[in-house]
């Protein structure tokens, strides 16, 4: 990932000792989401839904570095609030750098691109806090003036700062993971304001997930910790090598040039070696203004 | 002086272009007054009027006018441009960030690589049709050169009106694009006789196509445009 995050930097470096020709680049999102199973339970009495507000904002440069590729570069922040479990409640700061690169001449060119980025979060629970990092290679092509396909893959990795052992003999590092993704998406334009699109991605890696204290969940965990965002009697325990599937759809409708409308719903399906079984469904509406 | 020297030159050729002109084309000029709506019956903006002589366009030298397609707020201005078939266009770029022009089109295919400020050399279309313009870094930018084999020709504006003016009394086939035009140009033309000093009216109710353009706003997840 350092790696990764140094050829970025020095490819933006090189770009700019090329050309100094950088273009602002500025973009806020408000959201509102619900999610009904936060806590990612796999028995009823142990799910716990919420609604949360969202802010996020960024901003940096683009940089043309020919006729066919470009960097861009971005201080990324976000803040959640949530309704009810303000241990959840978070402040993300962090960066994100791609190199992106056309294959041809148009709108209809094919293209790819290659995102890495990191963040620090703080939550309302500190036990949460930690770092992300995300590494993200996609590739895509307008087929039609409606019609545009993409698809890639990406790995995320989350560090916890604190490892807090509560059963003796496994590690308390609930918190800490990491997985591997594949996606594929379709953005459809039914006229020059409405977007539908979709998305399906599976993602192969661990999970957390929260519970009242149950002994049984030891068997299938490698880690386990308290969880007191969800209650004093709440534990989080990771489950590795899961598979979770996410089917996303939303619209989007244009307010303007540099703003938009957008409802989204996604559907995660988590299997889980033992037969642990989670399911999730998460509706966001955001409005999003960008320069 | 040497302006007021240069003033009184140029008025003294414009007398004398006036003077071949009224040789040539005895009596009033002739105009026509188009009137462009949609489907809707609501007024048309950037549809261009071409007056075509029946007898054929006379050859003439190439337009010396300085034409502009300027690019400002990351979009083409004019959306629509209209020019004379051998006119040369200038793309200056008003924007602080950089294009990279292209067309297509098969009346004109050109690309000009990423630059600033204005290039220096103009881009000559030589060939009547419609030419598309794009940026390569900008998806959402869109223009269109119309490229006329006639010199009688006006581009609409938001009342939907075009005056095409000191028109020679001829008979001519005239005819309306517009970019969301639906079916071909050549369905649009009707004649016009024009006699000394009249005045044509002609009103077009054009049935547009849902165009749909790279949007320029935001989509919730996507790659973005950058």
């Amino acid at each position: 990932m350092r790696s990764a995050l140094l050829v970025l930097a020095l490819g933006t470096f090189a770009g700019l000792s090329v050309d100094a020709g950088a273009e602002g680049i500025v973009s806020a999102e408000a959201a509102v989401s619900h999610d009904n199973n936060l806590s990612r339970a796999l028995s009823a009495g142990d799910i716990v839904s919420d609604t949360a507000s969202n802010l996020a904002a960024s901003g940096g440069f683009y940089f043309a570095l020919g006729e066919r590729d470009a960097v861009t570069m971005t201080a990324d922040l976000g803040v959640s609030e949530f309704r009810r479990f303000n241990g959840m409640n978070n402040v993300a700061l962090g960066g994100t750098a791609s190199w992106s690169r056309k294959f041809g001449l148009g709108a209809s060119a094919p293209w790819t691109k290659v995102s890495a980025s990191f963040a620090r979060e703080q939550y309302g629970e500190s036990i949460r806090d930690g770092t992300r990092s995300n590494f993200t290679l996609r590739a895509g092509q307008r087929l039609s003036e409606r019609l545009e396909l993409s698809g890639g893959g990406s790995f995320e990795r989350y560090r916890a700062d604190n490892v807090v052992n509560v059963v003796p003999g496994l590690s308390g590092d609930a918190f800490s993971l990491q997985g591997r993704s594949l996606f594929a998406r379709a953005d459809y334009a039914l006229n020059d304001r409405w977007i539908g699109f979709a998305r399906v991605a599976a993602r192969r890696g661990d999970v957390t997930a929260s519970t009242r204290r149950d002994p049984e969940i030891f068997e299938y965990s490698n880690a386990v910790t308290r969880d007191p965002a969800f209650g004093s009697d709440y534990i989080a325990y990771r489950l590795s090598g899961t598979t979770t599937w996410n089917f996303l759809a939303g619209a989007s409708l244009a307010l303007g040039d540099h703003s938009s409308a957008n409802l989204a719903v996604t559907r995660a399906l988590t299997y889980a070696s033992g037969g642990i079984e989670y399911q999730s469904t998460q509706v966001n509406a955001s409005f999003i203004v960008s320069y | 002086m040497r302006a007021s020297l240069s003033a009184t030159r140029t008025s003294a050729a414009a007398l004398f272009s006036l003077s071949l002109l009224a040789l040539t084309r005895p009596g009033a000029a002739a105009q026509i007054a188009a009137i462009v709506t949609d489907q809707e019956g609501r007024p048309l903006a950037d549809a261009v009027v071409v007056a075509v002589p029946a007898q054929g366009v006379p050859p003439s030298a190439p337009p010396a006018a300085r034409e502009i397609v300027d690019q400002i707020g990351q979009e083409f201005v004019p959306y629509v441009k209209p020019i004379l078939v051998g006119a040369s266009v200038f793309f200056p770029n008003k924007d602080n960030i950089r294009h990279q022009v292209y067309s297509f089109s098969p009346a004109k295919q050109f690309e000009l690589p990423l630059y600033a400020g204005t290039p220096a050399r103009p881009v000559v279309f030589d060939r009547p049709g419609i030419v598309v313009l794009g940026c390569n870094i900008h998806d959402w930018m869109i223009g269109y050169i119309y490229v006329s084999e006639s010199p009688y020709f006006a581009k609409t504006g938001a009342d939907g009106k075009a005056h095409l003016i000191d028109l020679p009394a001829l008979s001519y086939r005239v005819r309306v694009w517009h970019p969301r035009l639906q079916g071909p140009e050549s369905a649009t033309q009707r004649p016009a006789d024009l006699g000394d000093g009249s005045r044509a009216e002609l009103s077009w109710k054009l049935v547009l196509k849902t165009e749909v353009r790279v949007r320029r706003a935001p989509v919730s997840g996507s790659r973005g445009h950058y």
